[in-house]
């Protein structure tokens, strides 16, 4: 058999060959398939009419039918005499012939032969079963000579006996010589004229596109054997049963994946290990059965599973096919037992049933993707559930488009705005992350593959964006991206907590993605230039800082500070050193004290007030609300109940209160333009801290008033008095501040009103500065003037002895003029003799001669 | 698939270069046997569904099917290179033969049969179905003729029941041993060569319901001879009934033991399902 084959292979090619050349070999093969052609037999004449003398006949021998019928004796009865029955009556006799002997077969009706039966009945082969000299490869020589022409028409050379090519095309032909045709013979005969021809066309196509290097390989050529015999075994085995819509339709996918197999199987048969293929026998086996498996998937009836050939083209079958070859490249026992390629292919059909993901041609590409990522891990991907084995990928692309499928529905205001490539690539990507860590599907959250939970948390959140709001699919990538790291290191972003009122609890990252989306693509707003841009930088920031930091409910609270109540100004981009700031100044006090978690409410209110306050002031100073922030909230710790009424509006605390009176104070405009003090954001902070520390001990300066806005407005109005060529330093303000707050710490009243001559109603404070800065200013040289106001103790005492006289004195008119006509006395004295002590000379104050 | 496209677009061309090729006696053979089978196929359709609405007479494919034939032997040599010289006077003969053109059927079949001798003893090259088919050719045709030249017989004014007897005698059956009418030696024959097929059942399923068609023409006659006896006023009522009693004896000890004989060949040939309808047809027709 094998020479015989061998030369049958060997005939066709040279005849292809030939017919390029006009040779002999053409002939012989095209007369080889003339000899053997079955032939429909005519049969002699004969007359098909049913005679009367039959009929008579059978009614003579079966009289007891013309007993009860009178009609059938009446024709009877007539046929046999010398008068002829009437055409009519002919009809009837038969009539009633042919009722009578189905009756006798025991059977309804006559039977009848159609015009298929009888051309399968005439239809009569040269050779009988068995006996034919031919294979099923000569059977359908002659139309295989007529494609090849064809085919290699254009390239005469490339089937040159020698070449290698038209070795590729032996070996292909070889493999309809090696099928059993001793099972089916009738129908394989019948058959092959249909099936051969199209997988050599196939072949023929898929070897002509192949590099000489790649086609010359034996393990190529063993590889389509190999191929074309396992699929044409298939197919006749499958298309006996089939009618012949299903025949041909199995005819053409066996086409298509021969023409895939071959024309893509080359690279993995050359480049698989030799322990793989080290054996003929293996190779053939492995590759026959690869072919089979993709042609029983496509073909295969599983009325439980999608249709998987609706969903496949060309080009989709192709690279399935790429991604089966490389698995089994790899791990050669998929093909059997029950953790195969069958059951990967099968489970991706089963678990993507979604129309809107069908119609749009996935699944091929779906299957191809958890391919190709099984190869290599294939061990590692498959568990063991109650329900049966269970492989990894395959749950993932089920997460993954659920997930997906379910922003489709009708009524959700949000979907996805992918594209197939973009669609493909996030879920190649997150298959990709499920093979790198199988804890995405083996671990879970509430019951759920933290995938899942992953992409419900990113999908969830989503779902709530504004209708107009179609992110593109680089941005969606780019979120699951992120979310998918942070949610790696701190699986705890998937906890679920209750966000402020909301009644439905959310996992952490849902909440914080849910923020941002509120934040940069709010309802019922006009879309912003740059807000994609935003949303880029905010998501990274939540998701690469905060969230790290934070992966708690303290990253909501954070979050929810940065975007709404920390004062940011996100109109011209993502500030990230200020959010920093910010952020480090909360988590550094949240740290400090997580009491202040408690009161997340007040917590947000107290940075919001404050946010409002610097913007109030004017103040631009990148840093200073970060830093007040954390003056306030390292002091807020221990009075968080410390609220004060405003005036006009919400509740505040005292340090908001505070922090606001020392702004607006040292921004006040000057009232005669000459001085206004220019702070840097440490100096200011140095006052902050001093009035906060001030307020903690005498809440009342910022209770039902603005005492502490009077108290540093009263130091800065005092030293505009000086002359301007005193250069006025900020160690000087600070001193007075420090000095002036000891003193209305002590003195009270200071703080009262009082009326000056000039009739305007200041409190004392003021007044007793501004006089003492205008006898300061009354010195006689400018040196002399700069060094009592750089001498500390010398100020704290004139300020003291002169403070607290001014408190003990009725604020009349009169009164005031004295206690100035003192101090200057006093003052006046001192200079005469500065080796006085101070204290000698001001504890004589309301005492001295005016 | 690209290249079908490119296939029909350039078969126009492959055509023209094998006409002009050697190839050419080969396509012409080609031809003819698939216009032949296209014949057939359609003759057997009206033969046992005479009200079958069939699109073409058989004629114009046979006719067809032996020009082609025609053709290809205009180049013996190449037929005889390429061994289906044979073949090529099988297809001949066949079409001849449902050309009504039995005289030359018969001689190429036996051209035929000469080839494929010379292909068995030079290049033990064996075509069994062929071989037979051009052996019982000339039974086969015998029946068609025999067929013919009864109803020709027939035809018109009823001949007298000695002229019926006579025919039918001379022409389908004689009881003695050394007369030999045309039909039941057809008959005959084909058995023989049947019985000498090694296996084959298509075409011994084909030599059988050859067989039957001859049997059923036989039982014609037969119906002739009592219809004629019927009809003949020179007979007395019991002349008339010994007419009957003889052709119904004819059937009863020729006919039938054959006919029940052939049946149940049938069922040993085909499948049973088919083998029913295929008995059920000849045992109802005769």
């Amino acid at each position: 058999m094998a020479a015989i084959s061998s030369t049958a292979a060997e005939a066709v090619i040279f005849s292809i060959n030939s017919a390029i050349k006009l040779s002999q070999n053409l002939r012989r093969a095209y007369a080889q398939s003339l000899r053997g052609r079955a032939l429909t037999l005519p049969l002699p004449e004969f007359n098909s009419e049913v005679k009367m003398s039959t009929i008579d006949r059978f009614f003579d021998d079966h009289s007891e039918y013309l007993a009860g019928l009178e009609p059938l004796k009446g024709l009877h009865d007539k046929s046999n005499s010398s008068e002829d029955l009437t055409d009519e009556e002919q009809d009837r006799y038969r009539e009633f012939y042919f009722s009578f002997k189905a009756l006798e077969r025991g059977e309804h009706q006559r039977l009848e032969m159609s015009a298929e039966d009888l051309s399968a009945f005439f239809k009569v082969r040269q050779w009988d079963k068995g006996k034919a000299p031919q294979s099923v490869l000569q059977l359908v020589a002659g139309t295989l000579v007529d494609i090849g022409i064809d085919y290699f028409s254009q390239s005469p050379g490339i089937l040159n006996p020698e070449s290698v090519h038209a070795k590729v095309m032996y070996h292909f032909l070889r493999a309809f010589d090696d099928i059993d045709f001793a099972e089916q013979r009738d129908f394989k005969e019948a058959f092959s004229s249909r099936l051969v021809p199209k997988l050599f066309a196939a072949a023929a196509e898929s070897v002509a596109d192949m590099a000489p290097a790649l086609a010359g390989d034996e393990k190529v050529q063993l590889l389509i054997h190999a191929t074309a015999k396992g699929i044409a075994t298939d197919i006749y085995r499958r298309a006996e049963t089939l009618d012949a819509n299903g025949q041909n339709e199995a005819v053409h996918w066996g086409q298509m994946v021969l023409r895939s197999m071959v024309g893509h199987a080359g690279q993995y048969v050359v480049q698989s290990p030799q322990s793989l293929f080290g054996t003929n026998q293996g190779v053939s086996k492995i590759i026959e059965s690869t072919g089979v498996i993709l042609l029983d998937v496509i073909l295969d009836d599983n009325s439980d599973q999608i249709v998987f050939k609706n969903a496949l083209n060309t080009d989709t079958l192709d690279r399935l096919t790429r991604a089966t070859l490389s698995v089994v490249a790899q791990h050669p026992s998929v093909l059997h037992g029950g953790r195969g390629i069958k059951e990967i292919i099968a489970g991706v059909a089963g678990a993507v049933k979604d129309k809107s993901i069908l119609e749009r041609g996935f699944l091929p590409e779906l299957t191809r993707i958890v391919m190709e990522q099984s190869a290599g891990h294939l061990d590692l991907l498959w568990r063991e559930t109650p329900t049966g084995a269970e492989h990894l990928l395959v749950s993932a692309v089920k997460q993954i488009m659920g997930a997906l499928a379910a922003q489709t529905a009708d009524g959700k205001p949000w979907k996805p705005a992918l594209n197939n490539t973009q669609m493909l690539s996030i879920v190649e990507e997150l298959v990709d992350e499920v093979v790198q860590n199988p804890a995405w599907i083996l671990d879970e959250v509430e019951g759920k593959p933290v995938l899942a939970e992953m992409l419900d948390a990113t999908f969830g959140a989503m779902a709530n964006l504004p209708k107009d709001a179609r992110l593109q699919g680089d941005v969606l990538r780019s979120i699951l991206r992120l979310n998918i790291e942070t949610t790696l290191l701190h699986r705890s972003v998937l906890d679920k907590i209750k966000w402020g009122t909301e009644q439905e609890e959310k996992a952490i990252l849902s909440k914080a993605l849910e923020m941002v989306f509120a934040f940069v693509l709010p309802k019922d707003a006009r879309p912003e230039i740059g807000r994609l841009q935003l949303l880029a930088e905010l998501l990274e920031y939540v998701t690469q800082t905060l969230l790290r930091q934070h992966p708690d409910e303290r990253g909501l609270i954070l979050l929810d500070l940065i975007l709404f109540k920390g004062g940011v100004d996100f109109s011209r981009g993502f500030d990230k050193k200020l959010t920093d700031d910010i952020l480090q100044s909360v988590s550094g006090a949240l740290a400090a004290h997580p009491d202040l978690l408690v009161k997340g409410a007040l917590l947000r209110t107290i940075v919001s007030d404050l946010a409002q306050v610097v913007q109030e002031s004017g103040i631009h100073q990148p840093g200073l609300l970060p830093e007040l922030i954390r003056i306030t909230l390292e002091n807020v710790a221990a009075h968080l109940e410390a609220v004060a009424d405003e005036h006009a509006g919400q509740p505040k605390h005292i340090l908001v209160l505070a922090i606001g009176q020392v702004l607006r104070a040292i921004t006040q405009p000057s009232e005669d333009g000459r001085w206004t003090p220019k702070l840097s954001n440490e100096q200011i902070q140095e006052i902050v801290r001093m009035a906060v520390a001030a307020v903690l001990e005498n809440p009342q300066w910022v209770r039902g008033g603005d005492r502490l806005f009077q108290l540093i407005d009263a130091v800065i109005c005092a030293m505009e008095r000086l002359p301007d060529f005193v250069a006025i330093s900020y160690a000087l303000l600070r001193d007075l501040l420090e000095i002036a707050m000891e003193a209305v710490e002590r003195q009270g009243q200071l703080l009262n009103d009082i009326k000056t001559q000039t009739g305007e109603t200041i409190i004392r404070l003021r007044f007793a500065l501004e006089e003492l800065f205008a006898m300061l200013a009354e010195a006689e040289t400018a040196e002399e003037l700069a060094w009592y106001l750089s001498q500390r103790h010398i100020l704290n005492i004139l300020l003291e002895y002169f403070l607290t006289y001014i408190v003990t004195i009725q604020a009349s008119e009169d009164n005031l003029n004295n206690a100035v006509s003192q101090m200057k006395a006093a003052v006046a004295l001192w200079r005469e003799d500065t080796s006085k002590a101070l204290e000698d000379v001001f504890g004589k104050l309301g005492k001295l001669p005016a | 698939m690209k290249n079908f496209a490119r296939i029909q677009s350039s078969l126009a061309a492959i055509i023209l270069a094998l006409t002009l090729s050697s190839c050419s006696h080969l396509m012409y053979l080609d031809s003819a046997q698939q216009n032949f089978n296209r014949a057939a196929a359609l003759d057997n359709e009206m033969r046992f569904n005479p009200r079958a609405d069939v699109p073409a007479s058989p004629s114009l494919y046979y006719s067809t099917a032996h020009a082609f034939a025609e053709k290809a032997l205009q180049n013996k040599t190449a037929l005889k290179n390429d061994d289906v010289l044979a073949n090529a006077y099988s297809i001949k003969a066949l079409s001849e033969w449902k050309l009504y053109r039995y005289d030359e059927a018969k001689a190429s079949a036996k051209l035929a049969l000469l080839e494929y001798q010379t292909l068995e003893e030079d290049k033990k090259l064996f075509m069994p179905r062929d071989k037979a088919l051009m052996e019982a050719l000339p039974s086969l045709t015998d029946l068609d003729q025999s067929k013919r030249g009864l109803y020709t017989f027939f035809a018109g004014t009823m001949p007298g029941y000695e002229q019926a007897k006579d025919h039918y005698l001379s022409n389908i059956f004689h009881p003695d041993a050394d007369k030999s009418p045309v039909l039941e030696t057809a008959v005959s024959k084909i058995e023989t060569i049947r019985s000498q097929l090694d296996g084959n059942n298509d075409l011994a399923l084909y030599f059988v319901s050859s067989q039957l068609a001859g049997l059923k023409t036989w039982s014609d006659a037969l119906d002739f001879v009592r219809q004629s006896a019927n009809k003949d006023n020179a007979l007395t009522d019991s002349a008339k009934q010994e007419a009957k009693a003889f052709a119904a004896e004819q059937y009863k000890l020729h006919i039938k033991p054959q006919k029940e004989k052939l049946l149940s060949s049938l069922g040993l040939l085909m499948p049973k399902p088919e083998a029913e309808k295929m008995k059920s047809f000849w045992d109802d027709l005769f």
